[in-house]
């Protein structure tokens, strides 16, 4: 392995690796990155997620898998990413989600709800779960 | 040029990058094994859920479900091989490369995996240095190499790249938080919107976390205690205790993130990138070592421990 590979390879990974710390703190990508995840301060976040609701009304909880796979944060970030697309993408996704809902796994329920709720995060455990604000951006029926 | 060559085209000996490339490569291949169903499970999306980044920049589409399951068997495959060394000069590159493509497609559906950024850089050091000179099939019946800049560069390269992923947080956290990082503010409403969401989306959190929320000091020490991890990184490579205790720090801080927010960093949690600030090689005289090696290339007797230049 040559001196200039082991410079070059070497040095340039190294340097491309530390660039972004140069350029704007809030740029993220793979497998170069920030890492801003936990940097920011939160304020009052948007959490946006799937829930199913039962003929009562009661509230029913979708898991990861329905959504997308097992991985919970990808699932709240495919319903975020579909409530900021629009009609068309909310419509896909719910549906999508209603096709899995099993009633024999998951309970009887009548629709799927994609939903944001903004939240208070120190102030949940400290006050209430309750959020500050709470959207259903969109609903369709779970097929019988 | 002399004297950075001493510090970066160390002479350091073939073993110790042979010890990082099977502990690196064994790591990322069993992190693929048992995370083989969340990689093959990414057909459940939908192609406008596809938002490729890095080197899938260009992708128009996601892969169909078949390709996207043969791809992932034939990278586990392939990390097989680059961990024992063998057939290095293809399977080492080819694993670096398909460990990117692959990990970079996990994180083009929403959300980045920062997890395995550090293990997919460490990969494409190793897969493009001399990595299987020893400890590996391919370096059966053959004599052994001498110490020699060729491995120390890559050693080095392993141990800066650790480094500024940790110096890079830490800058982030300055420039992004700013006064509310110093005041363990920001770090509180982190861990308290970690574990909410958690809660709310029906994953498992952590009740030590949710626990010390009632103490918003103690938020101000760990705050501190992070950055001077992060901007401190660098000390690591000053060798010797400076890298034991920067080490000990590192890995303390992501147990820290475990047990309060259940993020599971696994690769530092392994303490595996931690060891390119080390003499991996003298494992190689422990017994665990010496069976696997036996099994890997002879003769054994020679891979008695001996002076590292290059420290």
């Amino acid at each position: 392995m040559s001196r200039v590979w082991a410079y070059g390879f070497g040095l340039g990974l190294t340097l491309l690796v530390a660039a972004p710390g140069f350029g704007d703190p809030r740029w993220d990508s793979y497998p170069l990155s920030t890492y801003p995840m936990f940097a920011r301060p939160r304020g009052r976040p948007t959490l946006h997620f799937a829930e199913a609701v039962d003929a009562r009304g009661e509230r029913l909880r979708v898991s990861p898998e329905l959504v997308a796979n097992q991985e919970v944060m990808q699932a709240a970030a495919t319903v975020k990413r579909a409530v900021r697309a629009g009609p068309e993408a909310m419509q896909a996704l719910c549906e999508r989600i209603a096709s899995r809902w099993s009633p024999a796994a998951h309970g009887r329920a009548r629709e799927i709800a994609l939903v944001s709720a903004t939240f208070d995060p120190v102030g949940y455990f400290t006050r209430g779960p309750e959020p500050v604000s709470r959207t259903v951006h969109h609903t369709c029926p779970v097929p019988p | 040029m002399n004297a950075l060559d001493r510090r970066f085209y160390a002479a350091i000996p073939a073993e110790r990058l042979g010890v990082l490339r099977l502990l690196i490569g064994a790591f990322a291949t069993l992190y693929l094994a048992v995370r083989f169903t969340s990689f093959t499970s990414l057909s459940r999306f939908s192609a406008h859920e596809f938002d490729p980044v890095g080197p899938l920049f260009w992708m128009p589409e996601p892969l169909p479900r078949v390709l996207l399951f043969a791809f992932t068997a034939a990278t586990l495959l392939l990390g097989v091989a680059f961990s024992l060394g063998f057939r290095f000069r293809v399977s080492g590159p080819a694993f670096a490369i398909a460990f990117l493509l692959l990990t970079s497609y996990r994180s083009s559906f929403g959300m980045k995996f920062h997890t395995e950024n550090l293990v997919c850089l460490h990969a494409l050091v190793l897969g493009f240095s001399a990595a299987a000179d020893a400890v590996s099939f391919d370096a059966r019946g053959k004599p052994r190499p001498s110490a020699h800049g060729r491995y120390g560069w890559a050693v080095r390269t392993l141990g800066l790249l650790t480094v500024v992923t940790y110096v890079l947080a830490g800058v982030a956290k300055l420039r992004l938080g700013g006064d509310g990082w110093f005041s363990g503010e920001v770090l509180e409403a982190q861990i308290a919107y970690d574990n909410l969401r958690k809660i709310e989306l029906g994953s498992l959190h952590s009740p030590l976390g949710v626990a010390l929320l009632s103490v918003p000091a103690l938020f101000t020490v760990l705050a501190w205690l992070t950055l001077l991890v992060e901007l401190g990184a660098p000390a690591a490579l000053l060798g010797g205790r400076w890298a034991l205790v920067w080490s000990v720090f590192a890995w303390g801080f992501h147990a820290s993130v475990l047990v309060t927010m259940m993020i599971a960093f696994a690769y530092p949690l392994s303490a595996v990138p931690y060891l390119a600030f080390f003499r991996a090689e003298r494992w190689l005289a422990t017994r665990p070592f010496r069976w696997m090696i036996r099994r890997l290339e002879q003769p054994i007797d020679s891979l008695a421990p001996r002076a590292a230049p290059g420290d």
